[in-house]
């Protein structure tokens, strides 16, 4: 109950007025985030593809990470960055949203699968880097990943579409 | 609150249609926003590789053929689901002046996609063989990424046509 108290005193911050307010601030952080999660999944898809053995086979598997992962954290920054924003303007009503909720536990999973991996299986890449079939656990961690972040994206949009009362 | 909302709804006769409904757009949307995910970061790898900033251990013209099937392929799912979502798009479809913003964006951004990948696939070189090619690769390539940035903002924006295009009266 005190989480929800929380997101509920965030709408009553300026930024939270603003948001609401401002007719042009929820549209255009809301593009900011959708091309920032698009880059995320999008980025983060090819290398767990190259790890299940589909894409970029000819190339090492640290090559393709090394390629991947700056644009994966650089749009994952601007995407919590917008997605915090536009919370803010009804905050309480997305943290009671069963969505928004599954969103933020697949993030979460996402999470402690890329620690596990990279903590891990990544150890001994070196053993692995160059064949086209990776260990079982890593492509289980590919596998996990892309079925998490396909669910962040459809919770995601599940959201826009059942968050209640919306009042901008 | 949104428990009331949804008991409430729950009793309507209307309730079944609209939550499968919903539900049914919501997954389009996702797969139409998943695949335009492989199209934008293919595009960006490629651009970044045209402007020098990256993947020189490799060729532009073997980066352009790596990514080349998942931007397609991206492409065409994109435009599939695309397809279904206008069939039920009511205001955000073909009367929404957003809707030819998109499109215009749309077309530039593949026509300039094709033409980049072409050029490569003709001649790895193509883009460096003197420097007035390479200063227009340099702007090119920047220009082909933000076109599909900004079709995606327009698709965004579909739902927000009003704000941008205020009624005359």
């Amino acid at each position: 109950m005190a989480l929800l108290d929380a997101f509920s005193a965030v709408e009553d911050t300026g930024v939270a007025a603003f948001v609401r307010e401002n007719p042009y601030a929820f549209p255009v952080l809301e593009a900011f985030h959708v091309i920032s999660v698009m880059l995320v999944v999008g980025s983060i898809a090819m290398l767990d593809l190259r790890l299940l053995g589909v894409s970029s086979r000819s190339h090492a598997v640290t090559k393709i990470n090394d390629e991947v992962l700056p644009w994966t954290w650089t749009a994952f920054a601007i995407s919590v960055v917008t997605g915090v924003l536009l919370l803010t303007g009804q905050a309480g009503a997305y943290a009671s949203n069963l969505q928004f909720q599954m969103k933020m536990i697949l993030m979460a999973a996402a999470g402690v699968n890329l620690a596990v991996f990279h903590f891990l299986t990544w150890r001994s890449v070196h053993h692995w880097n160059e064949a086209v079939a990776t260990p079982p656990a890593a492509k289980i961690a590919a596998l996990l990943s892309l079925s998490f972040w396909i669910g962040v994206v459809i919770c995601g949009r599940w959201v826009g579409w059942t968050v209640s009362a919306s009042p901008f | 609150m949104l428990q009331n909302i949804q008991d409430w709804l729950g009793h309507t006769g209307m309730a079944d249609y609209v939550r499968s409904s919903v539900t049914a757009k919501a997954l389009l949307e996702s797969v139409h926003i998943l695949a335009m995910g492989l199209v934008l970061f293919s595009v960006g790898m490629i651009s970044i590789r045209l402007m020098g900033l990256a993947g020189r251990s490799e060729s532009a013209t073997a980066l352009s053929r790596r990514f080349g099937p998942w931007l397609w392929a991206g492409m065409a799912m994109v435009l599939i689901t695309g397809l279904v979502l206008l069939t039920g798009a009511g205001q955000r479809g073909l009367a929404n002046p957003m809707f030819a913003v998109k499109m215009a964006l749309m077309f530039a951004a593949i026509l300039l996609t094709a033409a980049l990948q072409a050029s490569l696939a003709a001649d790895t070189a193509y883009w460096e063989l003197t420097p007035g090619r390479r200063a227009l690769a340099k702007l090119l390539a920047p220009l082909c990424f933000l076109l599909w940035l900004a079709t995606v903002c327009a698709g965004r924006w579909l739902a927000y046509w009003t704000t941008f295009f205020p009624p005359a009266y």
